[in-house]
């Protein structure tokens, strides 16, 4: 994943920053205790919201004790004692990343195609440990991955054809190991966020795409001219907000015992700063500076 | 599972007919019985099979509604019981000349239960133009509008300001100044 589902922090209060940080940490340290430091790298804010959506969703309460983070000594910060859960959830981190660096081995260009290899190398044997450790989860992104494959080889495909695939891997990986109860909310707010970062990566990369001849749901779409880019800016916000507002009805519908309004916070300012920071460049007029309103 | 020919107590060779018409006069009878949602499922699977079967063998099909104009009772319940793979089989069996605003409405329900977000969108703006004097198809469409150009944010971020904003403050501080000068006193020595 892409680092566009995060926290908007301005909007955050003290106590909620220090609670996600301490997933974020608890995740880390997850991966470095299950698989190696080096597993760390591939370390993002989305997994920590995969995280977070676990732990808000799972019966029984969630404690939390202070540590130190080796990397920062300084720095003090929470740790889940869940580990349980985060250990799933490092697996299903490894999971995406493996099958991630496949889809790039079959890239048309060359350097990415490079540095695939060399992440494969790394991630291969992480791989086989995670994909043992968590069948399901292996399967929901394995199968999907086979299901983008043949949607982009069949060519121009509709934009919730396109989509399709990699929300329903995040559907699944969010409604992993849920109480039953909470599956269906979790599983619809899975598939709206994974909708959601195809959607807003396909526009981010389509000029990329488009110079490489990969395949990209708006392949169609003319952006030559400031006002046709500005159009397909616009007509993409609208795709966001109807994926947005499904996102929103579906966390509504979760009733999410603890840490709703974290979840709140990134599925709502959250994804509107990432979709800003991408759209930014079809608008015109790149935002530099970081932008934030007191009304 | 039990033979579906023999729940729905037609022979193989039946015709499309018969089968829709046993198939209605089955659930009529379990209905009005009261029987348990048990035996009803039962039936509908086997309908959905025999009848998923021969489209498979590559026969079009009807379904059971479609002959008396279409009546979409099934697909409905279909889709309120969340069976949206059963009620897409059903709506796509519906041919072309046939499919009117209620369908395009229902596939669009299907399709947004579904995620398919833009697909819904323009089934449900058809619908609106097909028959626009249809309230229900109006309003998914409009919704629709309304949530693409954003209009759910401000009205979900304000429900998050209740408490402390300053508009709460200045009329809690207003009533209190009414109260204390009705019984001679003056909170607010300004107003």
């Amino acid at each position: 994943m892409l680092g566009y589902v995060r926290a908007f922090k301005p909007e955050l209060k003290l106590r909620e920053y220090e609670i996600y940080r301490g997933v974020y940490c608890s995740l880390c340290k997850a991966l470095g205790r299950r698989y190696s430091p080096l597993a760390q790298l591939f370390l993002s804010y989305d997994f920590a919201f995969a995280a977070l959506l676990r732990l808000a969703a799972a019966d029984g309460g969630c404690s939390f004790a202070q540590s130190r983070c080796p990397y920062r000594p300084a720095k003090k910060c929470l740790r889940c004692e869940q580990t349980a859960l985060f250990d799933a959830c490092a697996d299903a981190l490894i999971i995406t990343v493996y099958y991630k660096v496949v889809d790039d081995l079959r890239d048309p260009g060359f350097f990415s195609r490079l540095r695939a290899a060399l992440l494969f190398s790394l991630v291969w044997l992480m791989h086989r440990k995670a994909a043992k450790a968590s069948p399901e989860a292996e399967r929901a992104v394995a199968e999907a991955m086979e299901q983008q494959r043949a949607t982009e080889q069949a060519g121009q495909a509709g934009i919730d054809a396109a989509a399709d695939a990699s929300a329903q891997a995040l559907g699944a990986l969010a409604s992993l190991d849920a109480p039953q109860a909470k599956q269906p909310a979790l599983r619809t707010l899975g598939y709206m966020i994974g909708r959601y970062v195809y959607l807003l990566d396909a526009a981010d990369d389509l000029a990329r795409d488009r110079k490489r001849g990969a395949f990209n749901p708006f392949a169609q779409e003319r952006i030559d001219t400031p006002e046709a880019r500005r159009a397909f800016a616009a007509r993409v916000r609208g795709m966001l907000n109807l994926t947005q507002r499904a996102a929103l009805d579906a966390l509504d519908a979760l009733q999410a015992p603890r840490f709703g309004e974290i979840l709140e916070n990134i599925v709502l300012d959250g994804l509107d700063q990432s979709a800003a920071r991408v759209l930014a460049a079809y608008e015109g007029g790149a935002q530099k500076t970081k932008r934030f309103t007191v009304e | 599972m039990r033979d579906p020919y023999d729940i729905l107590g037609v022979p193989r060779g039946a015709t499309e007919e018969q089968i829709n018409a046993a198939y209605r006069e089955k659930a009529r009878a379990l209905q009005d019985s009261g029987a348990g949602d048990g035996q009803l499922e039962e039936l509908n699977s086997a309908y959905d099979a025999v009848i998923m079967q021969r489209a498979s063998a590559g026969g079009r099909y009807t379904y059971a509604g479609a002959y008396s104009g279409n009546d979409y009772a099934d697909i409905r319940e279909k889709i309120r019981a969340n069976r949206l793979e059963d009620a897409q089989v059903l709506l796509d069996g519906i041919p072309d000349a046939r499919r009117d605003a209620e369908w395009y409405y229902l596939k669009g329900t299907v399709q947004q239960k579904r995620g398919w977000l833009e697909e819904a969108a323009s089934n449900f703006a058809r619908a609106a133009q097909m028959d626009p004097d249809n309230k229900t198809y109006r309003a998914a469409s409009d919704q629709v509008n309304q949530t693409r150009s954003g209009g759910y944010r401000t009205e979900r971020r304000s429900n998050g300001d209740s408490g402390c904003s300053a508009r709460n403050i200045c009329s809690g501080l207003l009533c209190a100044d009414c109260c204390c000068e009705c019984m001679g006193g003056d909170l607010v020595p300004c107003c």
